[in-house]
């Protein structure tokens, strides 16, 4: 298979030096660009996969070379940041990024976030949804098979993690108390320290379908009320 | 262009316009009024004779006048005294105004009038001194004219005669001068003439004058003084044409004046602003007063003299600018409003405030007692009541002390007045600038007691306006130098942190290696401390965003134990929960909340002595819910607790523990943006963390939030 090609955007040329180094050790090919303009010229030149993305550049910055790319390309943008307010990160998914990694990161996650967006970029083309299954994101529940795949690969869950998952994918944002989900799955009223039970569940969930389960996209805690899957 | 005008230049715009402004009025009623006064001229005649016709030389001319002197009757033509008449020099008189009215005067057709004066004389004195006037009354219409015989008067004698349906009796003999026949039922003149006998102190004359009525102008202008109404109509037009001439004149200045006007106007308000609205309304009343109801004097008219339409127009353009450029501040510049005023202090202040007007009043009392004594005494004495010289003498003396020290207590009055509104303003700043409104500075008038600390009030506000927004720049200033520290600091880190991650994975020779793991550890450390800075920066510079929603604080800490199971699990502590089963409900960011206790958590893992036991509780307590996290130490707590939530102290001085140090200064800072309370309390080795919430109670949760 051909490798895929990785474009890495960033003014800090160690930070760009570090990311080709593991990025080609997982097996990308990698194009270096040190601000906004030079990474648009790349872009006309070759065939990119995915962009990598500083968003405080000189020359041009991250948010107006998003703009610039999606006129006419839409492969994946990954922005990475040193800003890690809330508001940032809106305001780069809204303009076309795609995800959103905070600096400063660990490579690995940065890793698993290229696959997941590169997966979802090649493998799925268009969303063919029906009624049997829920998309929310990377995550896909069909509610048939009880199976739930992430960026297009089966997840292994136990029966009690498909029953949580598949409650909390039917209704996504609706927020369910600890009492509810025990109903639900184990199908009886709430034991002594059901509380941790279920938060267990909850947490090993995660650590199947989140990239990085520390900071969850997807299975949320909502603390003091309940727990809920986020609407995309 | 250039707004400082000369000061005489706006006064004399300003008179310009209220020139304009009166002589308008002035055109405008003048010639209504002249309207008026034109009409009645024309219904009642030139020869009208409600009045004083006696005076009227060309009437007097054709007038018989008769007069009688008791009995004996004395007839001619006459002045206003008349002429004394006897025997045949009578006779000719009287054929000579009979004649004369017959050639001139009374045509056929004409109307007949007749009026009796009695006059009283002093002997030997021309003046009139009293005098009786019966209303002129009807005697009949001539029935011929140029003709021999008159109706009214015999051919011969001159008698009078009277038509037939009238009740008049009057019968005078020319030629003999007494008169025949007098009906004392009508003629009460003639029975006040009776009254006057001859002889004796005082002469009677009883004068009988005939007129034509409605007969127009008989004679020489010269000799023919105007009637009253003709008077008045003929001022009404001199006004109006003066006003016109004036309103052209004054109108023309006025538009060459047209911008300092304005400023004219603005300046007029303010100081027209200062007299009380109750005599602004005397003034008007006085002027419609004058306007429309005439001077006793005047025969005519119901309306004022013309000369006063126009300084009456100027008055009334005054009181109107007034109220145009003041509005209704006019009405707060009012007796009565200030007596409102009064009221609503009294009732609604402060009870200091009615105490001292308490004082007020009763300097009010004061000088009305002395005022009113003072007065009583002196009408008292002036009345004659008090007899004798030095009673009267004493009582002079204390009538007028009482005044002058009536007058000397208003003085008072209006200088404590003065001085407790300055007060009563002076501390509604002081309320202003401690409730942290916005403060208006003070302006008081020169020569107040108070402008000193009104001036030192307003440098106090200025100085605390003036130490929020240095904090205020202070707090953007850090914020923005957090934000760019912490980019600045994130991104070599994230050089570090990766070089570091490749380090480790070559397969170093032992010692590097073991370098390299230790490099690898501390960059994720300071990571977590960069973030722990920024997070905790934003929360003391009050930038934090708190998303506030009610939740369950027992399931919240339930929820953050599961949570960091495996972490309380690989310790050697034992974790000892008392907290309720049923929900406990506030107010905060769960979020932050879960922050807050992870870190006191974290906090007692890293702290506390091998093998113990930490305890959480929550507690319920007055409408408070408290969560307690007890811990026991591993090292001696030797450290003041407001110390241990500073900025980057711990418990450890050398500073080997993992942490950054800000763990319990992020907890307060949430906690207090939560709206919560955080307090450490140390007993020996006993570390305990307090976070306080408020409990809201069942019914203050909004229905959708239940869920």
């Amino acid at each position: 298979m051909e490798k895929e090609c990785i474009l890495v955007v960033d003014d800090d040329k160690d930070i760009v030096t570090t990311l080709k180094i593991q990025l080609e050790k997982e097996g990308f090919q990698v194009l270096c660009a040190y601000n906004g303009m030079e990474a648009l010229t790349l872009l006309e030149q070759t065939e990119v996969h995915l962009i990598l993305l500083d968003i405080m550049m000189p020359r041009m910055d991250g948010f107006s070379a998003i703009m610039k790319i999606r006129e006419r390309q839409n492969i994946p943008i990954l922005v990475m940041s040193a800003k890690s307010e809330e508001s940032d990160k809106i305001l780069g998914l809204s303009i076309g990024a795609d995800d959103y990694i905070t600096k400063p990161f660990h490579y690995k996650e940065v890793v698993a976030r290229i696959r997941s967006q590169l997966r979802r970029y090649m493998k799925l083309g268009g969303i063919h949804s029906s009624s049997d299954e829920i998309r929310i994101g990377r995550l896909c529940f069909n509610f048939i098979a009880h199976t739930l795949t992430a960026d297009g690969e089966p997840v292994k869950l136990t029966s009690i993690e498909t029953k949580i998952l598949e409650l909390l994918m039917r209704h996504p944002g609706r927020i369910f108390s600890t009492e509810e989900i025990y109903a639900n799955v184990w199908d009886e009223p709430i034991a002594y320290n059901g509380e941790n039970t279920v938060m267990v569940h909850i947490r090993r969930i995660r650590e199947k379908i989140e990239i990085n389960p520390g900071e969850p996209e997807y299975l949320k805690v909502v603390w003091g009320i309940g727990y809920k899957i986020e609407k995309k | 262009m250039d707004t400082k005008l000369k000061k005489s230049k706006i006064i004399r715009a300003f008179i310009y316009r209220m020139l304009t402004a009166g002589a308008l009025f002035s055109v405008i009623f003048s010639a209504i009024v002249g309207k008026d006064a034109l009409l009645n001229l024309q219904r009642e005649g030139l020869g009208t004779l409600t009045g004083d016709i006696y005076y009227l030389t060309e009437f007097r001319e054709y007038i018989a006048t008769l007069y009688m002197q008791g009995m004996i009757g004395y007839a001619g033509l006459g002045d206003n005294n008349g002429y004394p008449l006897t025997g045949s020099s009578a006779s000719a008189l009287s054929q000579k105004a009979v004649a004369d009215f017959r050639a001139g005067v009374a045509a056929a057709g004409d109307e007949l009038i007749y009026r009796i004066d009695v006059n009283t004389f002093p002997k030997n004195s021309t003046a009139i001194q009293d005098g009786k006037t019966t209303a002129w009354e009807n005697l009949g219409i001539v029935k011929e004219s140029g003709n021999v015989t008159y109706p009214l008067f015999s051919q011969y004698d001159g008698h009078l005669l009277l038509p037939d349906d009238t009740a008049l009796c009057c019968y005078w003999n020319g030629y003999d001068g007494t008169l025949t026949s007098l009906s004392p039922k009508h003629f009460e003149a003639f029975s006040a003439a009776q009254l006057y006998k001859p002889n004796e102190t005082n002469a009677s004359r009883v004068r009988l004058l005939l007129a034509v009525k409605n007969k127009e102008h008989y004679s020489s202008e010269k000799l023919a003084p105007m009637s009253a109404v003709a008077k008045s109509y003929q001022r009404i037009l001199w006004v109006l044409l003066a006003s016109c001439v004036l309103l052209v004149v004054a109108s023309v200045f006025s538009l060459l004046s047209r911008r300092a006007a304005v400023q004219a106007r603005t300046e007029f308000a303010a100081h027209s602003i200062k007299p009380w609205l109750e005599a602004k309304l005397l003034l008007l009343a006085l002027i419609l007063f004058s306007l429309f109801v005439s001077p006793a004097s005047e025969g005519f008219a119901l309306y004022g003299s013309p000369w006063l339409y126009l300084p009456a127009g100027c008055l009334l353009y005054l009181l109107y600018t007034d109220l145009r450029s003041n509005k209704t501040a006019v009405l707060a510049h009012s007796l009565t409003y200030r007596f409102i005023c009064f009221i609503r202090t009294y009732v609604s202040g402060f009870p200091w405030q009615r105490k001292a007007l308490n004082v007020c009043i009763a300097t009010m009392f004061g000088i009305l007692t002395t005022l009113g004594g003072g007065l009583w005494v002196l009408y008292v004495n002036f009345k004659g009541n008090i007899t004798g010289y030095y009673t009267s003498m004493t009582f002079s003396i204390l009538g007028t002390l009482l005044i002058a020290a009536g007058l000397l207590l208003i003085l008072a009055h209006i200088r404590l007045r003065r001085f407790l509104r300055d007060v009563f303003t002076l501390t509604r700043g002081l309320d202003e600038l401690q409730a942290g409104e916005t403060y208006t500075p003070l302006a008081f008038p020169k020569g107040s007691l108070l402008s000193q600390s009104a001036t030192v009030l307003n440098a106090l506000d200025n100085g605390i306006e003036a130490a929020v927004e240095q904090r205020n720049r202070s707090n953007r200033m850090r914020v923005e130098l957090i934000t760019n520290v912490s980019h600045d600091l994130k991104t070599p880190l994230t050089s570090i942190i990766n070089y570091a991650d490749l380090l480790c994975e070559e397969n170093l020779p032992a010692p590097a290696s073991e370098y390299a793991s230790a490099l690898q550890l501390k960059a994720y450390r300071l990571k977590g401390m960069v973030q722990d800075v920024f997070e905790l920066s934003k929360a003391t510079s009050g930038n934090l965003t708190v998303e506030k929603q009610f939740l369950d604080l027992a399931k919240l800490l339930r929820q953050t134990l599961a949570d960091m199971e495996e972490r309380i699990a690989q310790s050697t502590l034992t974790f000892k929960l008392n907290i309720a089963s049923e929900p406990v409900m506030i107010e905060a960011d769960g979020e932050k909340l879960y922050r807050i206790f992870q870190n006191l958590i974290v906090n007692a893992l890293q702290y506390s002595l091998e093998n113990s036991r930490v305890h959480i509780q929550l507690g319920i307590e007055e409408g408070y819910a408290y969560t307690k996290v007890k811990n026991t130490s591993r090292q001696e707590l030797d450290f003041d607790p407001a110390e241990i939530v500073e900025r980057f102290v711990r418990a450890d001085a050398s500073r080997t523990t993992e942490g950054s140090g800000l763990g319990l200064s992020i907890v307060q800072s949430f906690t207090e943006a939560c709206g919560g309370s955080f307090t450490i309390d140390i007993d020996a080795d006993m570390f305990t963390a307090c976070v306080c919430f408020p409990i809201v109670k069942e019914g203050e949760i909004p229905y959708d939030e239940k869920s």
